[in-house]
């Protein structure tokens, strides 16, 4: 297994923890712990950080023709980056503390759906009949 | 890889771009322009359907048709597979084309087009799993039944010696 699916693998199971323990957080017994944007947050973490992480790494691994990992370490930058900046973001644009939050969670998107993107772009050719 | 597969996982990169595309305006526009959040949080549906059943369960269905044991070298009950493929398929499409225009009886319409998509591909995944288990007995007890045969005729030849 290539070096940058081992780290697709292994942050994806990081997300996952984070994931199930945003959901004991909201699930506390008084209406757990009141963090907006909580909801999004923990579905993208399982979404995004787990499922689709866990997925692109192991797609590199299986697909034939694999080339150089660079591409998809710039996929592992952009996606994991743009999800850690909205976790921080989301809430603390939601809680209306100002500041430059607007501006970060577009910074967030922009990463996520370049890092997409890329992916799409480096799979596309290796999807072939053989 | 199978041609099923190619035609499935790259209508799953389709739907990975589309919705990804469509979640970044979600996230980042509202914030930016606030009276333009009520407008597209009518696309919110529209992404979860590319992006969790479009993109997830399409290439892992893909993957499966791939990757699943062959039996005899061969992927049996292939034209059902394929049926469900282009049912999932189009009841992404339907289903995205639907909650788009707001809902209704085309979003009703393309879940179940999904439903048959993904039962069509378990009647393949059964057929499939129950013809190589019983192949594999076989070439099991085929396997066993020439050792036996070879220690017998190892043992009869050391008698005679």
């Amino acid at each position: 297994m290539p070096p940058v699916s081992r780290a697709f693998v292994r942050t994806a199971l990081g997300c996952l923890a984070l994931g199930l323990a945003v959901g004991v957080l909201g699930a506390l017994p008084g209406g757990g712990v009141h963090l907006p944007a909580l909801e999004p947050v923990r579905v993208h973490l399982l979404v995004v950080g787990w499922l689709t992480g866990l997925v692109v790494g192991i797609a590199h691994w299986l697909f034939p023709a694999r080339g150089r990992d660079r591409p998809l370490w710039a996929v592992y930058a952009l996606l994991y980056g743009g999800l850690g900046l909205r976790i921080v973001a989301e809430p603390a644009r939601a809680a209306g503390t100002g500041g430059p939050w607007a501006a970060l969670l577009a910074l967030s998107a922009l990463a996520q759906s370049a890092a997409l993107l890329a992916f799409a772009a480096v799979l596309w050719p290796r999807a072939r009949g053989s | 890889m199978p041609r099923l597969t190619v035609w499935t996982v790259r209508a799953s990169l389709v739907c990975l771009v589309l919705g990804a595309l469509l979640g970044a305006a979600l996230l980042a526009v509202p914030p930016l322009d606030p009276p333009v959040a009520a407008s597209l949080a009518r696309l919110a549906p529209v992404h979860v359907e590319l992006l969790l059943v479009g993109w997830l369960v399409q290439l892992a269905l893909g993957v499966a048709y791939w990757i699943l044991p062959r039996a005899g070298g061969r992927r049996p009950a292939a034209r059902v597979a394929g049926s469900g493929a282009a049912a999932l398929a189009s009841g992404v499409g339907c289903a995205a084309a639907g909650a788009l225009a707001g809902g209704g009886w085309v979003v009703v319409a393309g879940r179940s087009l999904e439903v048959v998509g993904a039962a069509l591909f378990g009647v393949h995944v059964t057929v499939r799993l129950s013809t190589w288990k019983r192949l594999d007995a076989r070439r099991r007890r085929e396997a066993s039944e020439l050792a036996e045969v070879g220690r017998g005729q190892e043992g009869g030849g050391g008698t005679d010696a």
